[in-house]
């Protein structure tokens, strides 16, 4: 059996680690420094195909791997093929982290469901979350502990030397020189040390040690047995949580003797003399000196040097600085076994789905929800609306019921319209507004019983409206029964010139009058029809169980089929409620968006009993206005929206909304304006031409065709 | 060393399918009374389940006729909902997978919570299962428990 | 020794604490050492203290993603970011320091048609207001960072950009570490592990803070104190609209240079861009629950991971070194709140939130002003606290980078 070593075949024994097959086929695996195979120095680090920062000691050696030395920081794959990675979350009362003698004394100790893992067997502790949650990388993918308690036993890392020479190959700690010889691997004539020489010698592979006392002993190999310090990273990154440390792990661990000289932190290839430098410019602090040197902040994230550190910090200071920080994570894992588990944010589908894309449409995604965004022939969705009749996919808007004994004071104080003098069957539009008096939200109030109401919401907002009700319900503590039934319900909105011919066509013959609404069968499906409009032309949004979508949406293209019957997507829905003037929640409006800053004042009622929003709407409208919301012309093509307004030379707002009406010849727009020396510009530049402030609607303003 | 079970799902991948019910939000003594005392009888009694979603909030499956005492209840027939149906045994393995808590041990019983990443409702009754979600998530749903 | 081991700034502090001076500032981070240092540099004022809890940089000044740009959405926010970025700039020669200030160029990056309408919206509003930033298509931003996927993993399709070219990155200790020396240089004295307890106010008008080493008397208090903000301003009597969330952040281990450019998603919620040392260095957006937990999060790296790997296969199997968070002060429109307050003498310059790094040098060159001169620099006079009241908020989210 067999893997690659930068090219070179080597031969490893079954059980073998990659670092301990390289040493046993005599080669360092990154060349050189003190070798711990416990995991906790950077000294064997590996690229195991083409992953880079393997610890080899850790991983076990396999047929056909291909390892590569690396020298230096190994450069960025240019493109990675993720491979699934599997993730489990389990739970247990107990988990273990370490399985050495104190790991084992522990869990033989307990009772209820335990689990335990060992870097030994493969699995890597990487961090301990609150939760208590232990993140384990195994070879067989991630497990996620989630428990009540965690014991951490991850023992003693040993201490490593610090000295001229640290860097040769042939260096290995006590526990790493019994590790091999059991392995069978000649360590050839070696040398024990059990205190830090002056330095070791040799050219790339140790040939001698330069003892305290000046004497020199020639060698092939030396092994250091210079003490323990808890590997307590996982424990202190732990703190707070439910966790107790045993065994060596949770011993306090002596400060080494001060480095003199030499690497201190081979990660960062920092110097005694570095740490010099900076304290003696004022960097006193163990978190100073971290940042100031890069110490610590490697691969072994101070596995190697943070005892060091702290003894250099002692012996310049009172006391000895605690250890820095554990930040997670203390094991390395891959960005994509980070990312198993998690699941991208889902996108909604609307009941109509398919048939968009039956129609040829391109869909977007809006709301959090696919959407079509345009159909095959735009010009046509633009002119059935405006000659003929279409159809638009209007599921997506948020849909509630309330009812009950306080939902015409809940709707009251929550809106800032009028609602109890809507008669059941009557349709309102209304604004929402939140408590500092901007705009969160509009949509409509259909009332259908003393009691009971229908609202909707706009697609983006819904979700957080159907909070908003929820939540002031219960502040005022009204006695009502909400339900929202955004994802129950489909809606199609069938507007145009010829819309109520198709309705009739459909056999609904009692259509309801515009701003009112009624329960009637469509082609026999049941629908809830409102009518009002945002398109300018007759409007019926059409509100039926979201089953029956499909079938609903063929009948009426079946119905309309000879009078050039197209739907529309979102893009010419744009242009067609533009050239009348409705703006769009988030799109037209801002955070601080008042009605008296969208030229809305009427939709606030500020005489009715107090509502939410009401007492800053007082306090604000008191204050002149520095911008606003206004309607806009000019000729020639649409410029960008988000184009800047100017005025003389100077920026003084911005459009947010601009499409070039085909009906009305010329570009209509939405756009923000500053006040500028006491007045708002009527006359500004856009894009180089002239555009002026125009009353809104454009389009039909007297409103005739929508109320046909 | 810990097992990780293989995740891979039988041959056929899930389908989901939708459901017909009543919605039933209404004050919660009158929702018990149509419940009973457990929050999910099994399918044994005899009659519908009721999946009580919140102490006033219920879906009725399996009736034609939902009354509750609650006069100002809202009953309305409700298909806004998709499941994947199943055996016990996969429904706990995607939970193991795709979920960040532990199926309880109570049968029949009501779970709710994220499922991959999709907010999900499991019906377990101790022998078949039902993944439940809202019908714009059904796809989704399918393609991340079908991978 | 690493070509990154800090050689030149001398520390020099103070060996004991006065019981007055002129001017307090209380908060070590890099708005307020950057006050300290240009009230010493530009107006001669040097009878100051700067109080630490910890050490000089250990709040968020220390543990942020280190971006600066001025590609924002309001025009007093382009205006205000525009000066700092060009601070920024001149910063390595005014303080002899080397801040590894690197222009790299900012990608954000659409992937719905409301995202390009924000991104070409952005474009506009920036070029009026003076700071460069222009709306590019798919072909432009893969020669600009030739690693992203264009088909964003299937699901986030890349449709175009504002590029942002002035977009950089400096070492955010250096930044710290520059203005307190100069600081220190000019005088003032910067005291670490000392911390604010509380704030002595008469009649309205502050006398001077509490710390754990005895009173100090000031006429002039500046509370630069990031997360902490709302607490201690408290102590003074004062509500600020401020909430404290916590924001996190990760990197990889150190990989040869290779991305160039700094790497956004508007709707990923997701930033890259790699360190002169050589990590990747990711961040998203804030915590929705507020808190002063510093305690890192698995579910935060779990999705921030997955998100980028969404637009940045390439990164898949690198390694994850570290993750840490800091703690945020938030205002409700996601801009800063620099100025006066109702209690005389005493000044906040907080709202940094997730954005203020990139503020340090053109926040503490104004707040300086402002202390020197008593009068509020016209750049920063609508980022005061009264614009609550007034109704003159500065709402910004779509700039924050979060939500
Ligand atoms: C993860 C992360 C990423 C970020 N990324 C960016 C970015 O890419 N670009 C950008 O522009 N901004 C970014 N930010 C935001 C930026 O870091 C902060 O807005 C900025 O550092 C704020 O500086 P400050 O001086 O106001 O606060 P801080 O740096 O937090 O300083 C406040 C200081 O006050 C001290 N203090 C607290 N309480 C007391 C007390 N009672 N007494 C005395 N001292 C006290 C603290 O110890 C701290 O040192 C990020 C923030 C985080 C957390």
């Amino acid at each position: 059996m067999s893997f690659t070593f930068d090219g070179r075949d080597i031969s490893f024994a079954p059980g073998d680690s990659i670092a301990v097959a390289l040493l046993r086929a005599g080669i360092h695996p990154t060349g050189g420094g003190c070798i711990c195979l416990g995991g906790d120095c950077p000294h064997c680090l590996v690229r195991v195909d083409g992953v880079a920062y393997v610890r080899s000691c850790q991983t076990t050696a396999a047929a056909g791997m291909v390892v590569e030395s690396q020298a230096g920081d190994p450069p960025l794959p240019e493109s990675t093929v993720q491979a699934p990675v599997e993730v489990r979350t389990v739970f247990a009362d107990l988990v273990i982290v370490g399985q050495g003698e104190a790991g084992r004394r522990a869990a033989a100790d307990v009772s209820g469901e335990v689990l335990s893992f060992d870097a030994g067997r493969g699995e890597e502790v990487i961090g301990i979350y609150a939760g208590p949650m232990v993140i384990v990388r195994t070879p067989a993918g991630m497990v996620h502990a989630r428990c009540q308690r965690v014991i951490v036993a991850t023992g003693a890392a040993e201490e490593q030397p610090i000295c001229p020479g640290s860097d040769l190959a042939g260096i290995f700690t006590q526990r790493a020189a019994e590790k091999l010889s059991s392995a069978g691997i000649d360590l050839g004539r070696t040398v024990q040390l059990t205190q830090h020489p002056q330095r070791f010698v040799g050219e790339g592979h140790v040939t001698g040690v330069i003892l305290e006392d000046g004497s020199r002993l020639e060698c092939d190999s030396v092994i250091v047995d210079l003490g323990l310090h808890p590997r307590d990273a996982l424990a202190r990154m732990g703190e707070g949580l439910e966790i107790e440390t045993v065994g060596e792990a949770a011993m306090p661990g002596e400060l080494p003797p001060p480095p003199l000289t030499g690497t201190v932190c081979p990660c960062s290839k920092v110097e005694v003399s570095d740490l010099d430098s900076v304290w003696d410019r004022g960097f006193q602090e163990m978190e100073l000196v971290k940042r100031a040197t890069l110490a610590g902040t490697g691969t072994c994230q101070g596995g190697v040097c943070l005892p060091h550190l702290r003894s250099y910090l002692a012996a310049r200071q009172s006391q000895a600085p605690s250890a820095f920080t554990a930040r997670p994570v203390t094991r390395q894992l891959t960005m994509s076994e980070a990312a198993a588990g998690f699941d991208l944010a889902p996108f909604r589908r609307t009941s109509l789905h398919q048939e968009h894309l039956r129609l040829g449409a391109i869909m977007d995604r809006f709301g959090g929800w696919w959407r079509p965004w345009r159909y095959p022939d735009v010009d046509a969705e633009y002119r059935a609306v405006r000659t003929a009749a279409s159809l638009g996919d209007v599921g997506t808007l948020g849909k509630m019921l309330v009812a009950g004994p306080g939902a015409v004071e809940l709707l009251e104080r929550l809106y800032p319209c009028r609602v109890e003098d809507l008669k059941p069957g009557g349709v309102r539009y209304a604004l929402l507004l939140d408590e500092r008096g901007y705009v969160i939200d509009d949509g409509l109030i259909c009332r259908l019983s003393d009691t009971r109401f229908f609202l909707t919401f706009t697609s983006g907002g819904a979700s957080f409206a159907e909070m908003w009700v929820r939540d002031w319900a219960e502040t005022f503590g009204l006695d009502v029964r909400i339900l929202d039934r955004t994802m129950s319900l489909g809606a199609i909105n069938v507007t145009g010139p010829r819309a109520k011919e198709l309705m009739n066509r459909l056999g609904v013959s009692d259509l309801p009058g515009y701003l009112a609404h009624t329960q009637a069968d469509v082609a026999g499906i049941p629908c809830r029809i409102i009518r009002l409009s945002f398109t300018g032309e007759v409007s019926f949004e059409l509100h039926h169980p979201v089953d029956r979508s499909v079938e609903l949406w063929r009948a009426l293209e079946a119905a309309g089929s000879d009078i050039d019957l197209y739907p529309h997507g979102l893009d010419a829905l744009f242009t067609l409620r533009l050239e009348k003037g409705h703006f769009i929640v988030g799109m037209d409006s801002e955070y601080d968006s008042t009605p008296r800053r969208l030229g809305l004042e009427w939709a606030a009622r500020l005489d009715k009993a107090d509502f939410v929003g009401k007492q800053a709407l007082l306090r604000t409208n008191l204050i002149p206005l520095n911008k606003r919301l206004v309607g806009w012309e000019m000729d020639g093509p649409a410029p960008v929206e988000g184009s800047i307004l100017i005025h003389g030379d100077a920026p003084v707002g911005q459009v947010t909304s601009s499409r070039f009406s085909p009906v009305l010849g010329k570009t209509v727009m939405l756009g923000w304006v500053r006040l500028e020396d006491d007045r708002f510009p009527e006359e500004v530049q856009v894009d180089g031409r002239v555009a002026r402030h125009a009353a809104h609607p454009f389009y039909d303003p007297s409103g005739e065709r929508a109320r046909g | 060393m810990l097992l990780i079970p293989s995740t891979t799902l039988p041959a056929s991948a899930p389908v989901v399918e939708g459901l017909a019910g009543w919605r039933v939000v209404a004050d919660p003594a009158s929702l018990d009374e149509l419940s009973g005392t457990l929050p999910v009888p099994p399918p044994s009694a005899g009659r519908g389940v009721v999946l009580r979603f919140a102490p006033d909030d219920a879906l009725v499956l399996g009736e034609n006729e939902v009354v509750v005492t609650d006069p100002h209840a809202i009953v309305e027939p409700d298909t806004g909902w998709v499941s994947i149906q199943m055996t016990e045994e996969h429904a706990l393995d995607l939970i193991a997978t795709h979920a960040l808590w532990p199926a309880p041990p109570e049968r029949p019983v009501l779970v709710q919570g994220m499922l991959a990443g999709l907010s999900v409702k499991v019906y377990l009754d101790g022998n078949q299962s039902m993944i439940i979600t809202a019908a714009p998530f059904g796809l989704e749903l399918e393609e991340r428990l079908g991978t | 020794m690493n070509e990154f081991v800090e050689s030149k700034v001398r520390l020099r502090w103070p060996e004991e604490l006065r019981s007055s001076y002129d001017v307090v500032i209380v908060g070590g981070g890099g708005h307020g050492l950057a006050t300290a240092y240009y009230l010493a540099t530009r107006h001669g004022i040097t009878n100051v203290a700067v109080l630490e809890r910890g050490y000089i940089g250990s709040g968020n000044s220390g543990r942020n993603t280190t971006v600066i740009r001025a590609n924002y959405g309001v025009p007093e926010a382009v205006r205000f970011y525009q000066h700092s970025l060009e601070l920024y700039q001149r910063l390595e020669d005014e303080t002899g320091r080397w801040i590894m200030h690197k222009e790299k160029g900012l990608l954000w990056i659409a992937h719905t048609e409301m995202g390009l309408r924000a991104e070409r919206a952005r474009a506009a509003l920036n070029q009026a207001y003076g700071s460069d930033t222009v709306f590019i298509g798919p072909e432009e931003i893969k020669a600009i960072c030739p690693q992203i996927d264009l088909s964003g993993g299937g699901r986030y399709p890349v449709l175009g950009a504002s590029y942002h070219p002035r977009g950089a990155t400096a070492r955010h200790d250096r930044v710290v570490w520059s203005l307190a020396e100069g600081a220190m240089r000019g005088g003032v004295e910067v005291h670490q592990r000392t911390r604010v307890i509380g704030l002595q106010v008469d009649a309205d008008r502050i006398l001077g803070v509490e710390t754990d080493r005895g009173f100090i008397g000031a006429g002039t208090v500046l509370l630069a104190l990031g997360g902490q903000v709302s607490t201690i301003a408290a102590m003074a009597g004062l509500r600020l609209p401020i909430r404290t969330h916590p924001l996190q952040a990760f990197v990889t281990n150190h990989y040869q240079q290779g991305l160039d450019a700094i790497v956004a998603s508007t709707e990923l919620l997701f930033y890259a861009s790699q360190t002169a040392r050589g990590e990747i260095l990711i961040g998203a957006e804030i915590d929705r629950q507020p808190s002063y937990s510093y305690r890192s999060s698995y579910g935060f790296l779990s999705s921030c991971a997955g998100r980028a790997l969404v637009l940045l296969p390439f990164l898949a199997d690198l390694k994850v070194l570290r993750q840490w968070t800091g703690v945020c002060d938030m205002s409700p429109d996601y801009s800063p709140v620099m100025g006066p307050t109702d209690v005389q003498g005493l000044l906040v310059t907080t709202g940094w939130g997730t954005w203020g790094f990139k503020a340090i040098p053109a926040g503490g060159e104004a707040m300086a002003a402002l202390i020197a001169t008593g009068v509020v620099p016209s750049l920063i006079a609508p980022f005061g606290l009264d614009r609550f009241v007034n109704d003159r908020t500065l709402s910004d989210r779509g700039s924050a980078g979060t939500q």
